[in-house]
């Protein structure tokens, strides 16, 4: 079942502090709730991507190797408030949500792009738009630039939106509960930890 | 380094684990406190040595922060950098110029040639401290130095009071008139929670068994922690939220007292008596001088603030901003709603209205830590040594989460306000 606003303002504000959900800071509610979602501005903090240093990302690398060589494709740059980011054509970016969210083990969520920046040619996730119960931090913005000119992108702008989604039941083992979570608590842009993956290659 | 000290420390893990859980014999704690000491040395002496290493910056909440808590005073714009020296400072380029022989006559010439004013202020911040914002209160200390220099606020109440008292031309009382006027701009704009790093620095760099000798430059720490209650007191503010703290930094004071010879303590005794006589006289006077400055106040409802963003630090949540309404009075709104015919477009706007955020201050934010981790570490460090090995990632893990989610508090309580006043603009047009 998705939320509606007054189901989320719900969430927010719930007695039970297992079953609450937290997205802060909420800077103009008014304006950030949707019908069923609420609108997640743009962070201060960018990862870009630095492709002329190696060829190809390869997994058949050791886990070593691995992290290595993706630590060094992201460069990490931070923004003024009033800074602009130019993401231009085709261009590929990590960012972040300026909110902070915490979801209880009750609710999924889902992040997804505004429509009006969706048609100026900006996608928000490339793939990875799902957001597990129990998770907290701020969520990871893969953004595109699919359109013909470049975006100028400020902190604080209402790039995307969030719904959540209420399960029929608990999650017995939440996000931040597994041992394999590789996220949790991130305040800031976080670039792949793939090489986590029990497939990628020990030694 | 953490290797050689983790390994110290869990082979007296018995000791430790004795000291934290249950009632140490005398011997014990000193014993205890001794091997921390050799500990703290072999880390200050390691971070001394990375003047070595290329210098990084600060970070930059380090300038958002003291530009929320300065507001106007902050617009000389001074540099912060890092220093390898364990403590923090305050200076003027040129000074640096004035004090080396072969610029002295130049100095006219080489302003003019550097890309940057050289009577700006540098304030230096220890490397260990760089991602650690409860130890940023310093820096408000040392920009009060700053202050006071560009405005000759102490110079002028000390010529003046050292005319009526008697006691022109003694270095010592300008120097210490310099510090409690810089403590004074401290509690300004961060409540008690402004001398409480220098408690901990205190604790650290001599422990029990080395008694604090008496500094020329700066009074002592207790006698300021007296005058401090003093300023506080009339902001209503005081020490009782940081009690245990202040207890624990005084007994450890009469320890060290009491393990000074008769000769040092005969001078400590008759330098306060000194300090007393002057004091009594000069305090109101830099207690006006600091409430002139137009600069974040830190009030009573600050330190209502910060005791609410504590509890939401207990969540792991960034605490960078407030709600004005409860979530009770929400509940209580939303059920209305629930109850009434239809949800109507006014009462869900009425309703998510209340759910607004306001930015918390920096003073807030920076009090709101220092609350959260003197009520938490006790149970932290006793729960390394629960288990053998002691586990000191456990600790570890705690204080990295301290600092980041208050450097993030701290970034996102900038860029709130930034957009705030962005929004209030476009409500307004």
């Amino acid at each position: 079942m998705i939320l509606c606003e007054s189901e989320i303002a719900e969430a927010l504000v719930s007695e039970r502090e297992e079953d609450r959900l937290v997205v802060t800071p909420l800077i103009d509610p008014r304006h950030q709730f949707g019908p069923a979602s609420i609108d997640v501005r743009l962070g201060t903090d960018f990862a870009i991507l630095e492709t002329g240093k190696f060829s190809h990302i390869s997994t058949q690398e050791t886990r070593k190797q691995l992290r290595h060589q993706l630590e060094h494709y992201v460069k990490k740059v931070r923004l003024e408030p009033n800074e602009i980011f130019y993401l231009h054509p085709g261009d590929f970016a990590l960012a972040s949500t300026l909110e902070y969210l915490q979801l209880p083990p009750s609710l999924a969520a889902r992040i997804e792009g505004r429509s009006s920046w969706g048609r100026l040619g900006l996608i928000v996730h490339a793939t990875a738009g799902y957001i597990d119960p129990g998770f907290s931090g701020v969520i990871t913005y893969e953004l595109t630039n699919a359109g013909k000119v470049p975006i100028g992108l400020k902190p604080g702008l209402r790039i995307g939106q969030i719904c959540f989604v209420r399960m029929s039941r608990a999650a017995a083992v939440p996000y931040g509960a597994k041992a394999t979570k590789k996220y949790q608590w991130a305040t800031g842009v976080q670039g792949s930890r793939i090489y986590q993956d029990p497939e990628i290659l020990d030694e | 380094m953490t290797e050689t000290c983790g390994r110290t420390l869990s082979d007296n893990a018995t000791l430790a684990r004795k000291v934290f859980s249950s009632n140490p014999a005398e011997h014990e704690k000193t014993a205890l406190l001794t091997i921390l000491s050799a500990q703290i040395k072999l880390l200050y002496g390691i971070h001394e040595r990375l003047v070595f290493l290329p210098r990084e910056p600060v970070e930059r909440e380090t300038f958002s922060t003291l530009q929320d808590l300065f507001k106007s005073e902050w617009s000389e714009d001074p540099s912060v950098i890092l220093t390898t020296i364990q403590n923090a400072y305050e200076y003027r380029f040129i000074d640096v110029l004035r004090d080396i022989e072969i610029f002295e006559e130049k100095l006219a010439e080489l302003s003019a040639l550097l890309p940057f004013d050289p009577q700006t202020s540098i304030l230096e911040l220890p490397f260990i401290d760089r991602q650690n914002p409860l130890s940023w209160p310093f820096l408000a200390h040392e920009f009060g130095h700053s202050i006071d220099r560009r405005k000759s606020i102490t110079k002028a109440i000390v010529d003046r009071a050292g005319e009526e008292l008697g006691l022109t031309g003694i270095p010592v009382i300008a120097s210490w008139a310099m510090e409690v006027f810089a403590d004074f701009v401290a509690a300004r704009v961060l409540g008690p929670a402004s001398i409480l790093p220098l408690f901990s620095l205190e604790l650290g760099l001599s422990p029990i068994i080395e008694p604090s000798k008496l500094n020329s430059t700066h009074p002592p720490t207790p006698f300021r922690l007296s005058l401090l209650r003093e300023f506080l007191s009339k902001s209503e503010l005081s020490f009782n939220e940081y009690q245990s703290f202040v207890n624990l930094y005084q007994s450890d004071q009469e320890l060290k007292f009491e393990r000074l010879g008769e000769k040092a303590k005969a001078t400590r005794e008759t330098s306060e008596q000194l300090l007393k006589y002057v004091f009594n006289r000069i305090e109101p006077d830099l207690i006006n001088a600091t409430g002139e400055l137009k600069i974040f106040t830190f009030t009573k409802d600050s330190e209502t603030r910060a005791n609410q963003l504590k509890e939401r630090l207990r969540q792991n949540v960034p605490i960078s901003a407030y709600r004005k309404s409860s979530d009770a009075q929400i509940r209580e709104k939303l059920k209305t709603m629930k109850s009434a015919p239809k949800d109507d477009a006014k009462s869900i706007y009425s309703t998510l209205d209340l759910l607004n955020e306001e930015s918390a201050a920096a003073g807030e934010i920076l009090s709101a830590g220092w609350l959260y981790k003197l009520e938490t570490y006790p149970d932290r460090i006793r729960s390394v040594f629960e288990s053998d090995p002691p586990n000191f990632a456990l600790y570890e893990d705690y204080l990295f989460g301290i600092d980041n989610l208050l450097l993030k508090s701290l970034q996102l309580s900038s860029v709130h306000r930034h957009l705030a006043v962005t929004l209030k603009l476009k409500a307004t047009q």
